[in-house]
């Protein structure tokens, strides 16, 4: 895709709901601006939103945020600086402050129906892992005592004779 | 020599019990004998599905840790409350439930105190020879304790229950790396609470990609059992349900009946 989108539309979500409070499409455009100042592409009055806090550029044939902001911007939870936006991505302007969802082309075809606010029926995101972050939590399980003694003597029963334990083909 | 499933989560709230009931209810009416140990100890709930009372239970699965019975008279018999009338003499089908304390006070001495969990072992397979199981199905305890993985690990079959939500694909993970170093292979995952509208198919691929693990079942989110509550069998009341049918098919792949 080398040109932007017919129409770029971003949605005010009610963070408890997911219930979209509030649009603003754009069309034939390259940047946005969003910001707590007036003179922003799209204004919101929030304490949480710097006067300048995200930038959504068309770069290279698709979507890039841009972070500027104090409080930082949020996806799934985690700090960004800059991430590509594919369509119905949600980001949060601060920690705790308002989110907003992104839609390409028109927001007739894109939105979710009625009973589906709060989530996206499509895109499962929302459930990626985070491997490195698991694996600190797995070593600290598997390194206590009570685990090595159940490890030791799960090997004992099996009749495995090597601490490496690989899975058994014979249970399928 | 009957199979051991265990039922488990990593967070509370997932329906295991719920599932574990009405997996137990499914399997026995395939005419087999069942049992459930509620290994939920610090937080049980089977019970209430069953309607089984505090002045029936003469013995719960907490006194035979404190040595205080034989497993099998923990034991009590719940076919006529989820099954319906069988004959007397008839050994199949049947379901039985050991439960756990609903008692304060020996919720709080498990806390407090825990217990040796290497005798549920001992006790699991007196229990299936006692009163010729075919299947025990294990309702563990939330998060991954000693007891949780000691289950695990004995089991024949482990289903793993989750929600599609971000705390339980993070849990199940840990579940499942932590399963794998026991040489635990391959449990079955089952996806419940699933929201209207969503997308079954791209879920589904979204948890198999992520775990490299079967779903073997795709539970609605089911206004009907919430307003059940606890207080029936979902699969009596509700034969033709979509939940009823997808809980059949769960059993089926666990007795060997169908493929994935």
């Amino acid at each position: 895709m080398e040109e932007p989108s017919k129409s770029v539309v971003v949605q005010l979500l009610d963070s408890a709901t997911g219930r979209p409070l509030q649009k603003w499409e754009h069309s034939q455009c390259k940047r946005l601006s969003i910001g707590r100042s007036a003179d922003n592409d799209i204004s919101i009055s929030d304490p949480q939103v710097s006067r300048l806090h995200v930038e959504l550029c068309f770069e290279e044939g698709g979507w890039v945020l841009v972070s500027h902001g104090r409080n930082g911007t949020w996806v799934h939870g985690k700090r960004v600086e800059r991430i590509g936006l594919e369509h119905r991505k949600i980001f949060q302007l601060g920690s705790n402050g308002p989110q907003l969802q992104f839609f390409e082309e028109l927001l007739e075809q894109s939105l979710p129906s009625g009973t589906l606010d709060n989530f996206d029926p499509t895109e499962f995101d929302f459930l990626n892992i985070d491997r490195q972050l698991l694996a600190d939590e797995v070593h600290r399980i598997a390194e206590s005592e009570s685990f090595q003694r159940l490890k030791n003597q799960t090997q004992r029963q099996q009749g495995i004779p090597t601490p490496d334990i690989s899975t058994d083909p014979s249970i399928q | 020599m009957g199979q051991i499933i265990s039922v488990h989560s990593y967070r509370g709230g997932t329906g295991k019990s719920n599932l574990t009931a009405n997996l137990a209810v499914t399997i026995a009416r395939t005419g087999k004998r069942v049992a459930i140990v509620d290994c939920d100890l610090q937080s049980p709930g089977v019970h209430v599905i069953f309607q089984l009372v505090d002045d029936k239970i003469r013995f719960s699965l907490n006194d035979f840790l404190w040595g205080r019975c034989a497993i099998e008279q923990a034991a009590y018999d719940v076919t006529s409350v989820s099954i319906g009338a069988v004959g007397p003499e008839d050994e199949r089908p049947r379901i039985f439930l050991v439960p756990s304390s609903f008692k304060t006070k020996e919720i709080g001495r498990v806390i407090k105190e825990g217990y040796d969990v290497a005798l549920l072992n001992d006790g699991f397979r007196r229990l299936i020879q006692k009163l010729n199981l075919d299947v025990l199905l294990i309702d563990t305890h939330p998060g991954v304790n000693e007891e949780t993985l000691l289950s695990i690990t004995i089991s024949d079959q482990v289903i793993l229950i989750l929600r599609p939500d971000s705390q339980d694909f993070q849990g199940i993970y840990v579940t499942l790396e932590l399963a794998h170093r026991l040489g635990v292979s391959k449990p079955w995952l089952v996806l419940n609470k699933i929201p209207p509208g969503m997308d079954r198919n791209g879920l589904k691929h979204k948890v198999e990609s992520s775990y490299d693990r079967s779903v073997i079942g795709m539970l609605p989110l089911n206004h009907e059992i919430v307003r059940l509550g606890s207080s029936g069998i979902f699969v009596n009341r509700f034969p033709d349900h979509p939940f009823t049918l997808e809980i059949q098919h769960i059993v089926n792949i666990l007795l060997g009946k169908e493929t994935i």
